[in-house]
């Protein structure tokens, strides 16, 4: 009877061991409290100014920040080499709407872009991304192919 | 002598009443004499003169009713003439900027054109002074074709539909209306309304949101978190104590621990079959410190939670903020009991037990609902 219940006690405590080691394996994977939030920023982005030859292609928005933030939702464009684009934003109101046009974009030096003879703008760009900031803020872009 | 004179004014006498009744015989027939009342005095109503008189007002009022009439017709005449040239104007202005754009049409062809002359007349005269010379004719060599220079480019949609919008019906007229300058992106792009004062719909952006847990258990801590969120709230960011009202839900079968076997065993226990959303009902905000210059305040916001089926009051603290893109950053976190729910709390075999109390936190990011009206479906930017 009693090598019984030790031969049990020692299965019960042996299949007690086998649960709780595994679980003692798995790390604890506390979010910080910093870590909360959405990373918006990618990771060390190093701008530089842009030049014609980052411009040829599309670009769609990624973020946007100053007071044009409250009344564009996205905006997107298609620069092409010969010198004109075609764009789109979606501009917030009641009920919101896209705006299109077509133009030509020009860059009278590195770094600086005019989009269809508005005020200039200073661009820069990183690896697929391009950053077009005015007196009303920024916008981020980032190159997407089209499929 | 006085004898005399007495007789002398009898006489005079008797013949003055003799001439009197012979001029009465005489007129006595034609003489009728009409007792009758008092006519009108002077001072009396004539109906005459009053009828006389409303005739002379009438005359006056009908010459006046003519005068202002005629103004009338003159001022509506002008009212027109005005409204025509306004409508005339507008008109133009669109047909300006239509021929404009057929002009530098015209000029570019005329530009093409010409060059296209050129260089054929050129050629020309190359292959005659080739030919006179009787040597082979030169090849010709296409010349790159002259751009012109002005590009016809076409016009912004925003200005063209500015251009074509149907003129408005103006009854004086308007100074011409000065076209707003596209912004740098080239857009004409909408008003700035942004205010960190007043009563302002904020949509929670799921892909920017996050609503977690963290819990302690015997060997090790965990946290379980979700993007599944679906929140509206009302707030006045600068009086929180004024206008404070919503709803957050989440979605509890989506919560992720990390742990696929932790995640089903979390999901028994919340029972997500039956209660899949988890909603926090904001109540009210007790503002503590709110900075409107650096668009900033905390508090604790005060609701019901219901999760599991239980709906208990509870209290957060929490941060808000405004960050460069323009949204709202709410952050909180609580303490929360979940045998307070009904929550069973996980264990295993009694020997690895998760704590009952764990703390909920949420890091929300919310767009301003522009005119608080319902937005669009669908993907947007953030």
């Amino acid at each position: 009877m009693t090598a019984e219940f030790l031969r049990r006690a020692k299965s019960l405590a042996a299949a007690a061991v086998l649960a709780v080691v595994p679980a003692s394996c798995i790390p604890s994977n506390v979010v910080a409290r910093t870590d909360r939030e959405v990373d918006l920023e990618p990771a060390a982005v190093v701008w530089r100014p842009a030049t014609s030859a980052d411009l040829p292609g599309y670009f769609r928005s990624t973020d946007r920040s100053g007071a044009l933030a409250t009344g564009l939702w996205l905006v997107e464009y298609q620069f092409r080499a010969d010198g004109t684009f075609t764009g789109a934003a979606l501009l917030q109101g009641e009920p919101d709407a896209f705006a299109v046009l077509t133009g030509s974009w020009d860059m009278p030096g590195p770094g600086t872009l005019v989009l269809d003879g508005a005020e200039p703008a200073e661009i820069e760009a990183a690896h697929g991304l391009l950053r077009i900031s005015g007196p009303d803020g920024s916008v981020v872009l980032r190159r997407e192919d089209l499929r | 002598m006085s004898r005399l004179l007495q007789v002398l004014g009898i006489l005079g006498l008797v013949a003055f009443a003799a001439t009197g009744a012979g001029a009465w015989l005489l007129t006595k027939d034609q003489v009728h004499v009409t007792i009758a009342a008092d006519e009108p005095s002077r001072g009396g109503t004539d109906p005459l003169a009053e009828l006389a008189d409303r005739i002379t007002t009438l005359e006056e009022d009908i010459r006046a009713l003519a005068r202002g009439l005629g103004e009338g017709l003159t001022q509506l005449d002008a009212a027109i003439a005005a409204a025509a040239d306004s409508r005339a104007a507008a008109g133009a202005r669109r047909d300006d900027v239509r021929a404009e754009t057929i002009r530098r049409e015209l000029e570019t062809l005329a530009t093409r054109q010409a060059s296209f002359e050129s260089r054929a007349i050129a050629e020309l005269a190359s292959l005659r002074s080739a030919l006179a010379a009787g040597s082979p004719a030169p090849a010709v060599v296409p010349a790159p074709l002259a751009e012109p220079a002005t590009e016809p480019v076409p016009e912004p949609l925003a200005a063209t539909e500015a251009a074509e919008a149907p003129p408005e019906q103006v009854s004086e007229p308007e100074p011409p209306a000065t076209p707003k300058r596209p912004s740098f992106l080239a857009f004409r792009l909408p008003s700035d309304d942004f205010s960190f004062d007043g009563p302002r719909t904020w949509e929670v952006v799921a892909d920017l949101s996050r609503v977690g847990f963290d819990a302690k258990s015997t060997l090790h801590d965990f946290t379980g978190v979700t993007q599944a969120i679906d929140a509206r709230l009302r707030l006045d960011l600068a009086h929180l104590d004024q206008t404070a009202d919503g709803t957050i839900d989440v979605d509890a079968t989506t919560l992720d621990t990390g742990l696929e076997g932790r995640d089903e065993a979390m999901r028994d226990h919340l029972g997500t079959d039956e209660h899949k959303v988890i909603r926090f009902q904001l109540a009210s905000v007790e503002p503590k410190d709110v900075d409107t210059r650096k668009m900033t305040a905390t508090g604790t916001a005060r609701g019901k939670m219901s999760i599991h089926g239980t709906t208990l009051d509870v209290a957060m603290p929490v941060r808000l903020s405004i960050d460069s893109a323009r949204r709202l950053h709410i952050d909180g976190e609580m303490p929360l009991v979940m045998s307070a729910y009904g929550i069973e709390v996980p264990s295993q075999l009694g020997l690895i037990s998760v704590t009952d109390e764990v703390r909920v936190w949420i890091a929300l990011r919310a767009r301003p609902v522009r005119g608080d009206k319902s937005e669009t479906e669908g993907e947007r930017d953030r």
